[in-house]
């Protein structure tokens, strides 16, 4: 009779339903897993939008900044604002060129140089 | 009863396969019979291919000044139909854009108020308005209006080098100067991308499929100096506020390589205001003006009757005191002189010792020489639009055109052509190719063109140059025609020229002179050659001359230029104080 009990007790099949969870937890991690993949991929793709855009802003700006240079360093807004005053240049009068050095390079004799200076024109 | 339910069941068995065979053949068709179409019509509605726009290269002079360069600007567009979907007050978007785009806020309510997804508010807005505008629709979440990117070219220096910088048109195409000439260079390559959109419009990055990236354009490097280059525009801008030309034009070539290092025409044009300008004030008169050289062509005379051995330099030449009668027409002097050399000739500009040289020469072999100094042909400048002047061939002469073109007359030359005429006596008999870009490099700086020197031709030997050269030194002297053209501490040679002007309707034009003197510096190792030539000058007639009123323009033009390029003075003056002699056994 307790034999017979024994028999018909139902049991757990550990083993198998051990496996199924197993098989359902790594599908539900995988498509977990693959969901919070897919939200990285498109996170860190606005992530590169915004540096693109910021890249391209500071690159604009440069671009703006360099212009600017240009057109203020250019010679034609440097002699406008001399004449207007706000830079001063004064010529140097040729009595007050003193040559303490004769010129540092080689010259040929009966040479005349105007200035002592290192950089003679080709 | 059995039998009929299998054949219901049958029946519906039958009804469920024809069903899922009509959806597998649906599904067939529509998976690989039409997918191309169906991918495409998908495609349409996402994905988009996106321009990236390439940087136009730069125009810099020889020392990397900046001439042409870009400004970022935008272009406002509205989407009429986004505003009215997203329920923004028309009147509230005009308010913000109004003030920083300068428009009336009455106007673009209008404009916005549309169901059009493609309005241009306005084109050409700065930067700083276009962050001033996005802050500010940020700041209220209104949507419905983007900026799309552009970019302007600039020229820092306005008026200065117009002609050879050039311009680009409304397309970005260049179509003058060397915007023009250098357009494949300077373009670059547009890069594209092609990615997706999801339906608010908004970029998916991890979508992004082929992509190439743009290629900016490279950079031009001018032979021209603007250090020069100014010297050369203030002296001309004096010029024309004291004789008020129709036309001038200055040239500063080295005679050795052919480098330009200068070129300025008036009238002229601001590269930031093209719209203004009139089609006369854009031409480059340097390359694109037939003018009658007038004196300055006995140069080529005298060359080439010493080069062909017919004269020697002191070789006597009877000039009829004054008046010489060919093919029954007189041909006068200025003043009347009796036997003169040939340097005398030069010096003292001689018509009719001009013409006697020519004759001894004979129509063929001076034809020759004309051409060999490179008139009648384009000069080979990398400047678009250059004209060959007009040579025409010794069976077209008339029988006395010879003595008319051995002083500069019946030829028309362009004021390039002249220069490097000159530059042939200058650097020892070479005819030299005009250039005026020094190199091409890439973004990265790496070299992708260069312009070597090119020697065209040797038109005269070595021997003959030197003596031409004697003999313009003359002219600078106080005997010759060009006394004003002397610069302190340097021997200039050179010479002047006065032609009548052309009549379009035949004939001279009484009291119209084109006056001129081309020079060079130092005379015997010259570093440069300058011509001055000016169309029209308003001065009196004793005055217009080309030894009046070139000659002086061209000492000042000469004498800063040889400071700048640091040139060492080879005259002593009494009265120099700062001129320091040295020789190597100090």
């Amino acid at each position: 009779m307790a034999q017979n009990r024994k028999k018909h007790a139902n049991s757990l099949p550990v083993a198998s339903l051990a496996r199924w969870i197993f098989v359902a937890f790594f599908l539900g991690v995988t498509g977990l897993g693959y969901v919070y993949m897919k939200n990285q991929l498109h996170s860190t793709g606005d992530e590169i939008k915004v540096l693109e855009h910021k890249l391209d802003d500071l690159t604009t700006q440069n671009n703006v900044m360099h212009g600017k240079i240009s057109t203020l360093s250019s010679r034609a807004t440097l002699q406008r604002r001399l004449n207007e005053g706000f830079i001063k240049m004064t010529p140097v009068s040729d009595d007050r060129i003193v040559r303490v050095n004769a010129t540092p390079v080689r010259i040929a004799a009966g040479e005349i140089r105007a200035v002592s200076n290192e950089v003679v024109a080709k | 009863m059995m039998r009929s339910a299998r054949v219901r069941a049958m029946i519906a068995c039958f009804g469920l396969a024809a069903c899922f065979t009509i959806f597998s053949y649906r599904l067939v068709r529509l998976q690989v019979c039409e997918h191309d179409e169906y991918s495409e019509l998908a495609a349409e509605k996402h994905v988009i291919k996106q321009v990236i726009y390439a940087r136009r290269g730069t125009i810099q002079d020889v020392n990397q000044e900046m001439l042409a360069d870009n400004e970022p600007i935008q272009t406002v567009v509205a989407d009429g139909k986004l505003i009215s979907d997203t329920h923004a007050d028309p009147a509230a978007l005009a308010e913000i854009l109004a003030e920083p785009l300068q428009m009336d806020a009455a106007d673009l309510a209008r404009k916005l108020d549309t169901d059009r997804r493609y309005v241009i508010i306005k084109k050409r807005v700065t930067e700083v308005q276009a962050n001033i505008i996005s802050k500010r629709l940020a700041v209220r979440s209104l949507r419905g209006i983007f900026f799309e990117p552009d970019s302007t070219r600039i020229y820092p220096n306005g008026k200065m080098l117009c002609h050879v910088v050039g311009f680009m048109n409304s397309d970005h195409k260049g179509v003058q100067g060397i915007e023009g000439v250098m357009d494949d260079y300077l373009r670059g390559h547009d890069g594209f991308r092609f990615t997706e959109r999801d339906r608010t419009g908004k970029e998916i990055v991890p979508y992004r499929a082929q992509e190439r990236g743009a290629r900016d354009g490279c950079n031009v490097r001018l032979t021209v100096d603007m250090a020069i280059q100014n010297i050369v525009e203030n002296e001309l801008d004096a010029a024309c506020a004291q004789f008020k030309p129709k036309m001038a034009t200055v040239i500063i070539m080295r005679p050795n390589t052919g480098e330009i290092l200068a070129m300025a025409n008036r009238p002229n044009f601001d590269l930031n205001e093209v719209g203004d300008g009139e089609p006369e004030q854009m031409k480059n008169c340097a390359i694109l003006n037939i003018v009658e050289p007038g004196s300055t062509f006995k140069i080529v005379t005298a060359a080439a009757a010493l080069n062909e051995g017919v004269v020697k330099p002191e070789s006597l030449i009877f000039c009829e005191n004054g008046k010489f009668m060919f093919c029954g027409k007189p041909l006068h002097d200025h003043h009347g002189y009796g036997d003169l050399s040939v340097n005398d000739i030069l010096m003292k500009s001689s018509n009719i010792g001009a013409a006697k040289l020519a004759l001894k020469l004979g129509d063929q072999r001076f034809y020759e020489y004309i051409r060999r100094f490179g008139f009648g042909e384009r000069t080979g400048v990398n400047l678009p639009g250059e004209i060959g002047g007009i040579i025409h061939p010794p069976h077209k002469w008339a029988k006395i055109d010879i003595s008319r073109i051995a002083m500069g007359q019946s030829v028309g030359v362009t004021p390039l052509q002249a220069v490097a005429a000159m530059s042939v006596v200058a650097n020892g008999g070479r005819l030299m190719m005009p250039q005026i870009i020094h190199d091409v490099v890439d973004d990265q700086g790496a070299s992708i063109a260069t312009y070597p020197p090119v020697e065209i031709r040797r038109v005269i030997s070595e021997q003959t140059a030197k003596e031409v050269r004697e003999a313009l030194k003359n002219v600078v002297s106080e005997h010759g025609t060009a006394v004003l053209a002397k610069v302190s501490g340097f021997q200039v040679a050179g010479k002047t020229g006065t032609a009548q002007k052309m009549d379009p309707k035949g004939g001279y034009m009484q009291g119209k002179y084109v006056v001129s003197f081309l020079g060079f510096l130092p005379a015997d190792n010259p570093e440069f050659v300058c011509l001055v030539m000016l169309d029209d000058a308003k001065t009196t007639a004793e005055l217009n001359y080309g030894g009046q009123v070139a000659a002086p323009i061209f000492s000042r033009i000469a004498e800063k230029t040889a400071r700048y390029m640091n040139l060492q003075p080879q005259v002593e003056e009494p009265s120099n104080k700062i001129i320091l002699t040295q020789s190597r056994h100090d």
